[in-house]
C-alpha cells in the first residue's frame, strides 16, 4: 500500500515539475574548491574547532574573522570545545620541574614532550596555578611580595598584575613578629559567576593569644585589576598549608595539616570561593594519610581529588562537590617502595589513567583490566601535574611582563 | 494492511528541493530531529498514511549523502560515540567530497538538525584547513581582504611566530 501511495506523489510531483522549472536553479556553476555563502554561524562553528596556532593566523583573514576570534564569547566557546576533547590533539598534561614547563599532548606517544620556554628575563618563575590554558607565575626570588604574571603559552600573551598591597598593612592586623615570606601561599582560578580569572594571596599566623590561625587574603581580578581584602581565623590548631592551590569548581583548595604541640593531628582542605569571595573547609576522606590534592577530568567535569600512601596508594574523587559523603575511591594500587606521593593524575581518551609520582615516573592504569604499566617521564622529578588545554584566554589583553620575547614551543624527544 | 496494527509510522516520504522522493525507514530518518519531529507530530495526531515531508533547501544530490549517513548510523545508534569502526567510515565517507559538497552538506546537516553529521563535517573541515595560508584560506572561502596593508602587517606582527 505504501508502495502505491509514493508511486501516487511521485506522479503528481512529476507533474509538477513539468509545469515549474524551479529545479534548474541548483545546476548554476559553482567553484568545487571553495566553500561559497557558508553562513556565519557554521563559520564559527567551524573556526571554533581549530587550534589556537591556525587562529592566530586567520586572524587576519579579513575584519569579520578578525572581530569574531578576538571575541571574548568566541574564546569561551572554543575553550569549552578544546577542553571537551570533542576535536583531535588538544587536551594535554603540564609537568613542572622547578623552572621548567614541559607539555604533553594527550594520546601522543608518552615520550613525545614539549618545552615550554619560560618568559625571557624572569628566571626563576614557579608556578601558581594553571587555568583554562594560563599559567599563574610567581618569582621564587621574591617570594609573596613581587608581583605575579599571568602567561598564556598557547598564544604568547603574558600579563603582570598589580603588585598587591600587602596585607599586614591592612589596619586590622599587626604583624610584629611575623615574617611574611614564611607563611604566604597563592592560589589562581574563575570566578565563573562574574567570568572573570582571580588571584588570591594569603599570608597567615598563628595567633597564640587566642588560639587559632589568622589569614589574611588578597584577591585581585584580572578585568579590575585591583586588590581587595578579605580575612579568616580558623580554631583547632596551627594550620600550614603543604601544596599549591587548586581550583575547582571556582572555590581554591589548599592542603593544609594542623599541627597541636608540634603534632600534626590531622590534615584537611582550607578553601577560598573565588565567586562568594570568602573562606571554608573541607572534610578529606582520610585526614592522616593525605599526601596531594589535584584536579582530575572525569566525563565532562573536573573534580577534586585526593592522593594518599600509607597501606599501598589510592586516589580518592569527590563525586558530587561539597558533599563529604561523596568522595569515593578512584584508584587502589601498590606501587612498591620509593614511588613518592602520587602528584596528580589524568584520564586518556582510551579511558586508561596516567598517575604521575613525585620521584619521576608515570603509571598507566588500565580500569579495564587493572593493568598498571610503567611510562617515561623526562629524567626529573616533577613537582606539579595538571591537565592543560590551549585556549585564547588573554588574546585581548596587552602585553605587559616586562622583557617578555616571543619564543616559539620546542618539541623535544626525551627517551626512546 | 501493515499500517492498520498499529498507530506508529514505519517510514516516511522525504522530497528534495528538485522534487525527488526519498522513502525512509524511521529509524533512519529519526537521525535527523527535523524528520524525527515531523514524524512524532504526525503520530501524535494518530495518522496512519504515508507522510510526505518536503525538504525546500535540499538537493537530491546532497539529500542521498545525509540518508547515506543517517543509514549507517541508524545502524550504530547505541554505541555512536566509540564504536572505531564507524569512525572510520565516517572519515572515509567525507574523504571523498570536494569543498563545495562539504559545504552543501554542512548546510544540509544544519538544516536538517542531524547534529553529529554537522560535527563531524565541522571537524572535518576545520581538520583540513588547519595548515592552510591566510591566503589559502580567503581563496576557499570567497573572501575579500578588507584590512589595510598596514593593519594587516600590524595583526600579523603581534603573532609572527604561528605564521612560519
Amino acid at each position: 500500500m505504501e508502495k502505491g501511495v509514493v508511486n501516487q506523489i511521485q506522479e503528481e510531483v512529476d507533474e509538477s515539475k513539468k509545469s515549474s522549472s524551479s529545479f534548474l536553479v541548483y545546476h548554476r556553476r559553482i567553484n568545487p574548491k571553495t566553500f561559497q555563502n557558508l553562513p556565519e554561524e557554521l563559520v564559527i562553528e567551524i573556526l571554533k574547532r581549530l587550534p589556537v596556532t591556525s587562529l592566530l593566523r586567520f586572524m587576519c583573514v579579513c575584519k569579520s574573522w578578525y572581530s569574531l576570534i578576538t571575541n571574548p564569547s568566541f574564546i569561551s566557546v572554543h575553550l569549552s570545545i578544546q577542553s571537551n576533547k570533542i576535536s583531535s590533539n588538544c587536551s594535554s598534561t603540564l609537568y613542572s620541574f622547578g623552572f621548567e614547563f614541559f607539555l604533553h599532548d594527550v594520546d601522543e606517544p608518552l615520550n613525545d614532550w614539549t618545552k615550554i620556554d619560560s618568559l625571557v628575563g624572569h628566571k626563576q618563575r614557579l608556578i601558581v596555578g594553571n587555568f583554562d590554558g594560563v599559567l599563574c607565575l610567581f618569582d621564587h626570588c621574591d617570594r609573596g611580595v613581587g608581583p605575579l604574571i599571568l602567561w598564556n603559552p598557547s598564544i604568547r600573551k603574558a600579563f603582570t598584575l598589580p603588585l598587591p598591597i600587602p596585607a599586614f598593612r591592612a589596619k586590622k592586623f599587626t604583624f610584629a613578629d611575623v615574617d611574611p615570606r614564611q607563611n604566604v601561599i597563592f592560589g589562581f582560578g574563575f570566578d565563573f559567576i562574574s567570568k572573570d580569572y582571580k588571584v588570591v594571596r594569603v599570608f597567615y599566623e598563628w595567633d597564640v593569644k587566642r588560639q587559632i590561625t589568622c589569614f589574611h587574603a588578597d584577591v585581585c581580578s584580572l578585568s579590575k585589576d585591583n586588590w581587595r581584602f578579605v580575612g579568616f581565623s580558623a580554631e583547632g590548631g596551627k594550620f600550614a598549608i603543604e601544596q599549591r592551590g587548586v581550583c575547582v569548581n571556582g572555590v581554591i583548595h589548599w592542603l593544609c595539616k594542623l599541627i597541636v604541640a608540634n603534632i600534626v593531628v590531622y590534615k584537611t582542605v582550607l578553601t577560598f570561593n573565588l565567586v562568594s569571595e570568602d573562606f571554608g573547609q573541607i572534610v578529606l576522606p582520610n585526614p592522616l594519610s593525605s599526601a596531594a590534592l589535584f584536579s582530575i577530568k572525569l566525563g565532562e567535569d573536573n573534580k577534586l581529588a585526593v592522593s594518599c600512601t600509607g597501606d599501598g596508594s589510592n586516589i580518592w574523587v569527590m563525586e558530587e562537590y561539597g558533599v563529604v559523603k561523596s568522595w569515593r575511591k578512584l584508584l587502589d594500587f601498590h606501587l612498591g617502595d620509593n614511588v613518592g606521593m602520587l602528584l596528580g593524575a589524568t584520564v586518556r581518551r582510551d579511558g586508561k589513567i596516567v598517575v604521575t609520582t613525585s620521584v619521576g615516573n608515570s603509571i598507566s592504569w588500565d580500569p579495564r583490566n587493572h593493568k598498571l604499566k610503567n611510562v617515561a617521564l623526562p629524567a626529573l622529578e616533577p613537582d606539579y601535574v595538571d591537565n592543560f588545554v590551549r585556549s585564547l584566554v588573554l588574546l585581548r589583553f596587552e602585553n605587559r611582563a616586562l622583557h617578555c620575547k616571543k619564543l616559539p614551543l620546542r618539541r623535544t624527544r626525551i627517551r626512546d | 494492511m501493515a499500517s492498520s496494527s498499529s498507530s506508529s509510522l514505519s517510514r516516511v516520504v522525504v522530497k528534495s528541493s528538485d522534487n525527488n522522493l526519498f522513502v525512509v525507514n524511521k529509524k533512519v530518518a529519526s537521525q535527523s530531529q527535523l524528520l524525527k519531529q515531523c514524524i512524532d507530530n504526525m503520530e501524535e495526531k494518530g495518522t496512519n498514511d504515508v507522510i510526505l515531508i518536503p525538504l525546500s533547501n535540499v538537493t537530491s544530490n546532497i539529500l542521498t549523502l545525509v540518508l547515506e549517513y543517517c543509514e549507517k548510523h541508524a545502524d550504530f545508534a547505541d554505541d555512536d560515540n566509540n564504536n572505531q569502526e564507524l569512525k572510520q567510515w565516517d572519515h572515509e565517507f567525507l574523504k571523498k567530497f570536494d569543498y563545495a559538497t562539504l559545504n552543501s552538506l554542512t548546510m544540509a546537516a544544519d538544516y536538517m538538525v542531524t547534529k553529529s553529521l554537522l560535527n563531524l563535517c565541522c571537524q572535518f573541515i576545520a581538520d583540513s584547513i588547519k595548515d592552510l595560508t591566510v591566503q589559502q584560506i580567503r581563496q576557499i572561502f570567497d573572501i575579500k581582504n578588507d584590512f589595510t596593508p598596514q593593519e594587516e602587517a600590524d595583526i600579523k606582527n603581534e603573532n609572527a611566530w604561528a605564521f612560519r
